[in-house]
């Protein structure tokens, strides 16, 4: 029995790209490469640039007031959520009240919990002030609008734990009563308390013999402080005039400006990193599928000249050429999407602690559109490679049945 | 007459020289007509062939095909005319090796727009040929002999005019080619021309007329 169904050009494509199998793995694997590489990059540039954007907004103050020498420090705890410990005098706040262009301050304390049996992981803990904080209380209230209650904990949206679970901490139990959404900064591996909840892990810090720099004659002891400046002050007075007064207590400002400055340009240079990898990427892939279409086209050309002996129109073997090529390409670029979709999905939180730079995995629609338009990119390229031969191979196919001069 | 060439004359460039691979050709091909053109290797056979299904364009003369002019054509009408009147097997095998016997010979159907199913006619042509049996089989596990009946059927599918052959049997051993020329003469008899170029003499006892091409020249014999 014969065979059935019609042989429309797109099942001759089919069959083509089916009957020559290494082929076509060769051409489709170049493009899930490309695919890959293209959305990759375009997931993880975005993951970037949303986690410094988020940075930005989550800071909330112009400048911290730490202990002069843990000016990194807080920008590990800040931005990679490092575990610090370090302190200054608590009254160190109302002076620096005193001070001009000054909108608002106030005091957290930072409070490195440790790998034993006393605490359930190690993560940062922020106290905050509730009467004075501008940067953390607009954002807790957004989950808990009544305020968080002594003794208790919110955490950051990478911590292993739920609303209801508790957490220990220095041999003291604290329910977790919220989980805020993630920010791609070191926030999202910390777990946030009020100032009073904040002492007491402290205390309990200092008796399990955690700390050698806390002031033990200082109750009020705070690890920063974060200040709003008056609009218009200028920050580099402002820092001038924190160093001049507390020369003797030896404190260090970090311009959030700066800060965010350093990470913008940090990212500046990765994102440019990103553009011309897969810039470069594109253009090699198109050159080598160009190739390779050239070079199987040139076997294929008695293929060709057949099919124009047969009745073939040129336009035909070009629109021949061109589903062969976005076939191929099609699928090569679902299989890059499909392994990149897994590789991200999987791993973003890893890649976002490796990297050591705010990282803040997009919305679910913004992966979705970068998905689709990866994967239409990655698909056009294999049909753009082969147009030009296309075209040529439509022309040439009469030609090469003849042999002339015979 | 079916087939009219007149004064065809295509020219070549050859280092620093032209010269006519065709020569002022006069050739007509009515209903049930065999021809075999022969001639040496580089008298032109070829080239005539390519001019007469429209391949080339002559640099003189014409070709009327039904009494269409071929050069006259733009390239969706001149494959069309091709695809419908003219059955043209190419030298070697030509068969495509992606595709089953029976792809094959249905291929040229579906090239343009037409209803209905050529399964049918295929089939029947295959039975003619004696190869129905390797309907399903691709192109590798054929001997030569196969290929070129497969190359026949797939020729005769849309039912051409005019059978244009080229060398079809050039490569085959006495029985298969001698099955192959017996092929030919009967479609010639069932109405189809059919103008077949070759350079074995055996050949010319089933053809109506002997052609000679000889320095782009053809003559009777």
């Amino acid at each position: 029995m014969l065979p059935a169904g019609r042989l429309t050009l797109f099942r001759i494509a089919i069959i083509n790209i089916l009957r020559r199998p290494a082929r076509s793995l060769c051409l489709a694997g170049v493009v899930a490469l490309l695919a890959f590489v293209l959305i990759g990059g375009s997931l993880l540039a975005n993951s970037l640039s949303n986690g410094a954007a988020n940075m930005a907004d989550r800071l909330g103050a112009d400048a911290l007031i730490v202990p002069a020498g843990y000016e990194y420090d807080v920008e590990g705890a800040l931005l990679r959520g490092e575990p610090s410990s370090f302190y200054l005098s608590g009254d160190l706040v109302y002076r620096l009240m005193q001070l001009a262009g000054i909108k608002q301050a106030s005091p957290q304390l930072f409070i490195a919990t440790f790998a034993s049996s006393h605490c359930s992981f190690p993560v940062q803990m922020i106290g905050y002030d509730p009467q004075t904080d501008f940067v953390i209380v607009p954002w807790l209230s957004q989950s808990l609008p009544a305020g968080l209650p002594d003794g208790e904990v919110v955490v950051g949206s990478s911590i292993k734990g739920m609303v209801g679970d508790t957490l220990m901490f220095f041999g003291r139990d604290y329910p977790v009563v919220g989980k805020l959404e993630a920010t791609g900064t070191g926030f999202d591996t910390s777990v946030f308390v009020n100032m009073t909840t904040a002492r007491v892990a402290l205390g309990d810090y200092v008796k399990l013999g955690g700390l050698m720099n806390v002031p033990s004659d200082d109750a009020n002891a705070v690890s920063s402080i974060t200040v709003q400046i008056e609009p218009g002050y200028d920050r580099a007075t402002f820092t001038r005039s924190v160093r001049a007064g507390f020369r003797d207590e030896g404190v260090g400002v970090v311009l959030t400006q700066r800060l965010i400055g350093s990470v913008s340009s940090g990212l500046d240079v990765l994102l440019g990193i990103i553009v011309v990898l897969i810039s470069f990427l594109w253009i090699l892939s198109i050159g080598v599928l160009a190739l390779l279409f050239t070079l199987s086209l040139g076997e294929r050309r008695r293929e060709f000249a057949v099919f124009r002996a047969l009745g073939a129109a040129r336009h035909q073997i070009a629109l021949l050429v061109l589903i062969e090529s976005a076939l191929i390409s099609l699928g090569g670029a679902l299989v890059g999407t499909a392994l990149v979709s897994l590789v991200y999905l999987s791993f973003s939180p890893l890649i976002g602690i490796s990297i050591e730079m705010p990282y803040l995995q997009p919305a679910a629609p913004v992966i979705a559109l970068l998905l689709v338009v990866g994967l239409l990119a990655s698909s056009v390229t294999g049909p753009l490679a082969a147009l030009f031969t296309a075209l040529k191979t439509g022309r040439q196919a009469t030609a090469s049945l003849f042999k002339a001069g015979e | 007459m079916l087939l009219v060439a007149r004064h065809l004359t295509k020219r070549y460039r050859r280092a620093t020289s032209d010269f006519a691979a065709v020569d002022q050709v006069d050739l007509e091909l009515g209903e049930k007509d065999f021809f075999c053109i022969t001639g040496h290797s580089g008298s032109g056979k070829s080239t005539l062939l390519n001019l007469i299904a429209g391949f080339l364009a002559p640099d003189e003369g014409t070709v009327l095909l039904d009494g269409e002019k071929l050069s006259a054509l733009d390239d969706v009408a001149a494959s069309y005319l091709r695809n419908t009147q003219i059955g043209y097997i190419p030298q070697g095998s030509g068969v495509l090796a992606n595709f089953t016997v029976g792809d094959n010979v249905r291929l040229p159907f579906y090239l343009h727009r037409r209803m209905g199913d050529p399964a049918q006619r295929a089939q029947t042509l295959l039975e003619q040929m004696g190869i129905a049996h390797l309907a399903n089989q691709y192109p590798a596990q054929l001997s030569g002999g196969e290929l070129r009946r497969v190359s026949i059927a797939r020729a005769l599918i849309n039912k051409p005019c005019l059978l244009l052959a080229d060398e079809p049997t050039s490569d085959l051993d006495p029985d298969a080619r001698e099955a192959v020329m017996e092929l030919f003469s009967a479609i010639a008899r069932a109405g189809t021309a059919v103008l077949v170029v070759t350079h074995e003499q055996e050949n010319l006892r089933h053809a109506t007329r002997h052609l000679i091409m000889a320095s782009g020249r053809l003559s009777g014999a």
